[in-house]
């Protein structure tokens, strides 16, 4: 009993003992408190990623900021990139059927003509609609959004140049560098943008007049959006691209043709094979000399207004990097391994600034994974199953290797093909161009890439992701049901076709 | 996984007492009928391919009493408790049994089996392999194995989502235990490349295709920097002060007078510091003496 009593006495001993050194070790915490407190992540940049990564870690109980200097959220995407684009093709997509489609569905329309400063002024609603969304957000889930330029006093100090005047400084725990891409000035600089007449993909979205004649110089995903806005619109577009496909990095090549040859049908010539020597403003028009790229034939072409769509290349600027040892590649991009650290212990790195493909969606998924590093140590990407999309019409949408690069590898395969034109639904759409491609390892019918090309393959395309996600073959895709008269059933028969028959077809 | 089959066969072992609770009010015989199970939830009608217990034979809970033919694929069919196998009415070989039909009667350990025989009213296929039936039968008070769809099942089973690839697999490869299958799929499902490793009819998991190694280039580390809070400095101000504090480090080795005084002597031809290597304490004082000799 006695003995009992004292081992009681010594447990309260020590448990009080415990309680006391937790209770100082929160009191020196407070102690060096700055006003407004260490943050436990400070995110530089409030676009796709950043934003996304400040509501995350947020929610997951950190401290947190995000720094923005544009003075509006959303970055590149939202505000001159993704989302003005996207209403832009939809609106102008809308125009053109208006005018060129509806009579043999049975509608007729008079006197249908172009308010293109409606049209722009509903882009711009959209878009600040969106971005405020996001103030909302941050509210919400208390960020802390700081306008102002970020610049690195040390690796866990950040100095803030705020929009409306003054200064700032805030402590940060852990910072995430999302400060994404700008637009890529034509190599060489022989073309300087003044985004008048020489635009690049901001300025191309703020045309105040349909240019007669548009070139555009780069046939990748931004070039063949902004071409088509400009084309359905009454543009005359013709796309200038070095290489000898459209599409831009990762399409299936076989897609890339047919692409190519659906927009040459809607009215874009293309000049392929084809290099830009220069472009000169002369008497109210843009002159641009082209050379085939093997040398031999030179061309000049005339143009109210160039597009200049070559990329995008990593933005740093103003954020003193250097001033804490952050490493950056040849290319201007920051240096991370694969849990997203730069050079700098307590410093991530995420999205377009970084390796990878430039995509919105890409950055919010490492925003999310880099957070979750921070706050529990593991987080994941699967570099392998990032969709691509363009949102011409129809859509191209691909996920996972082209034919190609599985060629170049070794891989043995299947394909399986379906058109959207035995697809029910297709058909009486009156919208039947394209197909779905499958490619299966010949072994295991594993799905190693979905190439789309149709209407709504961006929508589509999503199936596909979730299922490479999951390692299903093309046979699980075939043996689920997919409601009918759906599009997505000639997805199901592409797949039905990788390891086996296609029903329709 | 472990919760979830043992809470599978709680249910089982209770809706067996509930069925035993059932019998011993209504049932008289102590002899039970083996009716033809539905494997699946489509089948009607079935083949037995072969009895693995001959009549007489005793066999314990889990043995596989018989195989069955369906449209699908060839299926054991396990007996639920002990007991033994009375009398086969369907032989090895039968074909297109009905699904319910009485294939054997079953007896329990000591009964007399001499002279059984199937029961006239149970003869009537019924579809519905349901406790009701049997109890509405004259079976014995014993525990009465009942081959029912939701006891030998015809899809696979396993801990995790099975892809509908996979279920195909392994009902045609005949895989018992799908269990003992790696799976590298999201954590750790089956894909249809893990089976199809596992039959032998792919070389591996992704076949031919193999996950390009990512070039990770890693940044080159910067000395680690910590944001300071109170403790840290606190330390960083005690550990400065300390090192202020700290004495000359004393020599390893022990000072001699050579070597105090190496410093006032001219240079040696041979060496050009003083203090020579391997003298004698001795010699070096007799040397030093010899040079403040002359001096004094």
């Amino acid at each position: 009993m006695l003995q009992l009593q004292r081992a009681t006495q010594k447990n309260v001993a020590r448990r009080l003992r415990k309680a006391t050194v937790q209770l100082g070790a929160w009191n020196s915490h407070r102690g060096l408190a700055t006003p407004s407190g260490p943050y436990d992540a400070v995110i530089i940049g409030g676009g796709p990623g950043g934003y996304v990564a400040a509501i995350k870690a947020a929610q997951l109980g950190l401290k947190t900021a995000c720094i923005e200097k544009r003075g509006s959220l959303g970055g590149t995407c939202l505000n001159v990139g993704c989302i003005p684009s996207k209403a832009m093709l939809n609106n102008s997509h809308i125009y053109h059927q208006t005018k060129h489609d509806l009579q043999k569905r049975g509608i007729d329309v008079a006197g249908v003509s172009l308010n293109l400063p409606q049209m722009l002024q509903a882009k711009e609603q959209s878009v600040v609609g969106l971005t405020k969304g996001i103030e909302m957000l941050f509210k919400q889930n208390k960020v802390d959004y700081i306008k102002g330029s970020a610049s690195f006093v040390s690796a866990t100090r950040i100095a803030v140049q705020l929009n409306d005047g003054g200064s700032t400084e805030v402590e940060a725990k852990n910072v995430i560098i999302a400060t994404g891409s700008e637009v890529a000035p034509f190599p060489g600089g022989a073309i300087e943008i003044d985004e008048k007449q020489i635009v690049s993909s901001t300025g191309a979205l703020e045309l105040q007049k349909v240019p007669e004649k548009m070139v555009v110089i780069g046939g990748g995903i931004i070039g063949l959006e902004m071409g088509s806005v400009w084309s359905r619109l009454g543009a005359e577009v013709t796309v200038v691209e070095f290489l000898g496909a459209i599409g831009g990095a990762g399409i299936d090549e076989e897609v890339a043709k047919q692409f190519q040859k659906i927009l040459t049908k809607q009215g874009i010539k293309f000049k392929l094979n084809t290099k830009v020597l220069s472009a000169d403003k002369q008497g109210g028009n843009v002159i641009i000399q082209t050379e085939s790229a093997k040398g031999d034939k030179q061309e000049t072409l005339e143009a109210d207004v160039v597009l200049v769509a070559v990329g995008r290349r990593p933005y740093t600027e103003g954020l003193n990097i250097e001033a804490v040892g952050i490493e950056k590649d040849n290319k201007g991009r920051i240096v991370i391994d694969d849990q997203f650290n730069t050079s700098v212990e307590n410093i991530k790195c995420i999205g377009d600034v970084t390796f990878g493909p430039m995509l919105a969606h890409k950055a919010e998924e490492e925003g999310i994974a880099a957070v979750e590093y921070i706050n529990a140590g593991h987080g994941h990407v699967n570099y392998n199953g990032i969709p691509s999309v363009v949102y011409t019409h129809p859509e191209v949408a691909w996920v996972g290797k082209t034919e190609q690069e599985l060629k170049a590898a070794g891989v043995k395969y299947n394909i399986g093909k379906f058109p959207f034109a035995a697809n029910s639904r297709a058909k009486t759409n009156q919208d039947s161009e394209g197909f779905v491609k499958f490619i299966s390892e010949k072994e295991t019918d594993r799905i190693l890439g979905v190439h789309i090309i149709g209407p709504n393959a961006g929508e589509m395309v999503s199936e596909a992701v979730l299922a490479m996600e999951y390692g299903a073959s093309s046979e699980d895709i075939a043996r689920t049901t997919h409601a009918h008269p759906t599009l997505s059933e000639a997805f199901k028969e592409a797949a039905m076709a990788a390891y086996g028959k296609a029903i329709h077809f | 996984m472990r919760p979830a089959r043992q809470a599978l066969s709680l249910a089982r072992s209770l809706s067996r007492a509930q069925r035993r609770a059932l019998h011993q009010t209504k049932v008289r015989y102590a002899i039970t009928n083996l009716e033809m199970p539905a494997m699946s939830p489509t089948m009607t009608e079935g083949g037995i391919s072969s009895w693995k217990k001959r009549e007489g034979e005793s066999f314990s809970a889990g043995d596989v009493l018989l195989e069955i033919e369906t449209d699908k694929a060839t299926i054991d069919v396990e007996a639920q408790e002990d007991g033994i196998l009375g009398k086969i009415i369907a032989q090895d070989g039968s074909k297109n049994v009905q699904v319910g039909k009485v294939i054997a009667l079953l007896a329990e350990e000591g009964d007399d089996i001499s002279n059984l025989e199937a029961p006239k009213e149970e003869s009537k296929p019924a579809p519905s392999p349901q406790p009701e039936t049997q109890a509405a039968a004259p079976p014995p008070p014993a525990p009465a194995p009942q081959p029912t769809a939701s006891k030998v099942s015809h899809h696979p089973k396993h801990s995790k989502h099975l892809l509908p690839s996979v279920i195909r697999l392994l009902i045609e490869g005949n895989v018992a235990d799908a269990e003992a299958i790696p799976g590298t799929g999201v954590r750790g499902m089956l894909t249809k490349g893990d089976v199809l490793a596992y039959l032998g009819k792919a070389s591996s998991p992704t076949g031919t295709f193999k996950e390009a190694k990512k070039e990770v280039s890693e940044p080159k580390r910067v000395e680690e920097v910590k944001p300071l809070d109170g403790a840290a400095i606190r330390q960083l101000i005690v550990s400065g002060l300390a090192a202020k504090m700290k004495l000359a480090p004393t020599p390893t080795t022990p000072a001699t007078f050579d070597d105090i005084i190496a410093d006032y002597l001219p240079p040696s031809p041979s060496s050009p510091k003083a203090a020579p290597i391997p003298i004698s304490s001795m010699k070096v004082q007799d040397s030093s003496a010899k040079y403040f000799d002359g001096l004094l």
